[in-house]
């Protein structure tokens, strides 16, 4: 999932949004209290984040930070050892 | 609000490679096209993260080209369609080519000539490394120069006809789509469309595909197309490591010779399928490991330590994420083993969509398929290692050559504007009314139903059954309360309705099956019956009804080159007696 975005990073440009398959990222304009403030990426739909790291590969200042540990509910289960 | 109105020769549903190449031919044909896709053309399904293509590497002529048929007809159990393979072959050489001339960058060797090797599912047959992203990037430059009008984020809900009625018995008119974040309505009239939706998965977050969830398909069937291969929409994979993550390219990591060891370190893969041993398919080494765990020797592992260094530089060179992923967890590959999490599900993982011609037509007038998105008649059941992406650039091909000849030849068909009102109402019902249910709370209820093992594993006609009552009472009293707090939610809530719906169809097909084969393995029929079951299932909604009408296709094998032996052919997964059949064994 995506496990961090650096807001200071950020400069708003949208590349991201458009490359996520799942729609997960949004642009909001935030300000005070917060310590940056402009138009910035967030992540609106946590849950639908498959890890696929296209909004890391296409952010061009690098701020975006995606581990392939999945936080998500997976709808089925794996056939380890019992059944 | 307004709808967006737009009209063009050829509506391309779905912008993977497949529609891509579709769009292109079609436009190079004159033909006015446009392509709408759900996400972002080279951002957009399987093939931003495939990682081989299969591309002979010459012209395949004569004997040999009866060799490279045989191994699809093997690989397949007798069922892919080899006037298909036959087209296949020579055409994924012509595709490949044009490629290659656009720059799209195949592994090479030091001395820079193409660096083929084979994956699973062929000992001839060969493929090329490639990163699909970086292909797909390529074709996207070459869509905006032939002046494809590209509409993205929008997803196509419902397929227009002629005639305003679905199913139909007129002539495809057109497409409703609606924006993903804006819910503005799109409303495509186009005498020509051609699906290329790729596959339906269930939100396994694998292939990294969770937006391929089969509103195509479902579009599809509404209207009345014919579908094949549903009984196979069994998925099934191996790479959930270590019960924590996925990667992609599980072709590759067969094909630079990976092992599948159990608890006393045997390579088990050679026991249950002695023709492709560790470069069987997806389905049979997830069912193999599963037999193992069930027989207590498990738990099974990916065993990478005996491969080369060079071999290991070529896995990562064009699949990056196995590295990275690699790295995060801490795992190296040349001391350590991978657990392996094997799972089956109910999605695309050889066969299962729109029924399609040599030309990629399906039996509605004007509406072609092409890609993952149909019954991948070369496969049918079969080995699917690298078999998709080059199929779907030919047959998107085909559909964009023929879709745009038929074009020149009709009137603009008309839209029915109660047809395309039906259709946005039904898109927006879980906005109307504030209610409980969310999409996810339905993913996870579908997903409880379809892992219960009795039916994931070891199917018999009773199982099945219960498993489609539990499915269709989430399509009745669950799928009325979603509700969607947004359009993001919205089209959340249209992905799961249209899965279930699949979901329930491929459950049918599977108790038509009668014997075990390929994806479909059946508790109560655990043999391959070669003397009865030769053929395809052919299902298609015939009038207003929910349920589907089943017809068999029979193969001609007296005119193809490759005849399969007769008989039974016992398979080889374990049945444990707490999941024996309710009723006696059919012998």
């Amino acid at each position: 999932m995506i496990e961090h975005i650096d807001l200071e990073l950020c400069d708003g440009c949208n590349v991201c949004i458009d490359s996520c398959p799942t729609d997960v990222l949004r642009l909001v304009e935030i300000g005070e209290p917060w310590d940056v403030s402009g138009w910035k990426v967030v992540v609106a739909y946590p849950n639908e984040c498959h890890s696929c790291r296209l909004c890391a590969i296409d952010c061009h200042v690098d701020a975006i930070d995606v581990s392939h540990e999945l936080h998500i509910p997976i709808p089925f289960v794996t056939y380890t050892e019992n059944i | 609000m307004n709808r967006v109105e737009l009209s063009c020769d050829v509506l391309v549903v779905g912008g993977g490679i497949g529609g891509a190449r579709a769009a292109l031919k079609a436009a190079e044909s004159g033909a006015k096209v446009i392509l709408v896709e759900k996400a972002r053309v080279s951002r957009a399904g399987p093939m931003t993260y495939v990682h081989s293509q299969f591309a002979p590497n010459k012209r395949v002529e004569g004997d040999e080209l009866n060799d490279w048929i045989k191994e699809f007809a093997v690989g397949s159990n007798f069922l892919a369609d080899q006037d298909w393979v036959e087209q296949y072959i020579r055409e994924a050489y012509d595709r490949t080519n044009e490629q290659i001339d656009w720059g799209v960058p195949y592994s090479r060797n030091e001395d820079g000539s193409l660096k083929y090797v084979t994956v699973r599912g062929h000992n001839l047959g060969t493929t090329l490394g490639v990163d699909g992203r970086v292909c797909m990037e390529i074709l996207r430059r070459r869509l905006k120069a032939a002046r494809v009008k590209l509409v993205e984020k929008v997803a196509v809900v419902d397929l227009l006809t002629s005639d305003g009625l679905r199913p139909t018995r007129g002539h495809i008119s057109g497409a409703v789509g609606v924006e993903i974040r804006t819910g503005q309505v799109f409303v495509f009239q186009s005498k020509t469309v051609i699906l290329n939706v790729g596959p339906f998965y269930p939100k396994i977050h694998y292939a990294f595909s969770d937006h391929c969830t089969g509103e195509g398909h479902a579009a599809a069937w509404r209207i009345g197309t014919k579908f094949a291969g549903m009984e196979f929409a069994q998925f099934a994979a191996w790479s959930y490591f270590n019960n924590q993550f996925f990667t992609p390219g599980q072709a590759k990591i067969q094909g630079i010779g990976a092992h599948f060891i159990n608890r006393s370190g045997e390579r088990f893969m050679l026991r249950y399928d002695p023709v492709w041993g560790e470069k069987s398919g997806l389905f049979q080494i997830a069912r193999a490991i599963i037999t193992e765990n069930i027989e207590g020797r498990g738990p099974c592992y990916l065993d990478l330590r005996h491969v080369s260094d060079e071999d290991m530089n070529l896995l990562y060179e064009v699949s990056p994420t196995v590295e990275r992923a690699f790295k995060e967890f801490g795992i190296d590959p040349s001391k350590d083993l991978l657990e392996l999490g094997p799972f089956v599900t109910i999605g695309t993982l050889s066969s299962s969509g729109p029924d399609i011609d040599l030309n990629s037509a399906t039996n509605i007038p004007g509406l072609y398929a092409a890609g993952y998105g149909t019954s991948c008649p070369h496969l049918m059941s079969g080995i699917s290692g690298s078999g998709i992406s080059s199929f779907s650039a030919v047959g998107g091909y085909r559909a964009g050559e023929h879709a745009a000849q038929l074009a020149t030849d009709i009137e603009m068909p008309k839209v029915h504007q109660e047809q395309v009102d039906g259709s946005v109402s039904e898109y927006f019902k879980p906005m109307k009314k504030l209610r409980q249910v969310r999409a996810s709370d339905v993913w996870m209820r579908i997903g409880e139903i379809t892992s219960e093992p009795g039916f994931a594993l070891f199917k018999t006609e009773k199982r099945i059954r219960n498993v489609i009552s539990e499915l269709e009472e989430v399509r009745k009293s669950l799928i009325p309360k979603m509700y969607a707090p947004d359009f993001h939610e919205l089209e959340k809530a249209s992905e799961v309705r249209n899965y279930l719906d699949m979901a329930i169809l491929a459950c049918y097909a599977m108790i038509e099956r009668k014997e075990s084969r390929g994806e479909l393995f059946r508790a109560d029929f655990p043999f391959a019956d070669n003397d009865n079951w030769l053929k395809w299932l052919i299902v298609q909604r015939q009038n207003d009804s929910e349920s589907p009408v089943f017809t068999v296709r029979e193969l001609p094998f007296d005119r193809w080159p490759i005849k399969p032996p007769k008989g039974r052919q016992p398979s080889p997964y374990t049945v444990p007696e707490r999941f024996a059949p309710e009723t006696q064994t059919h012998d």
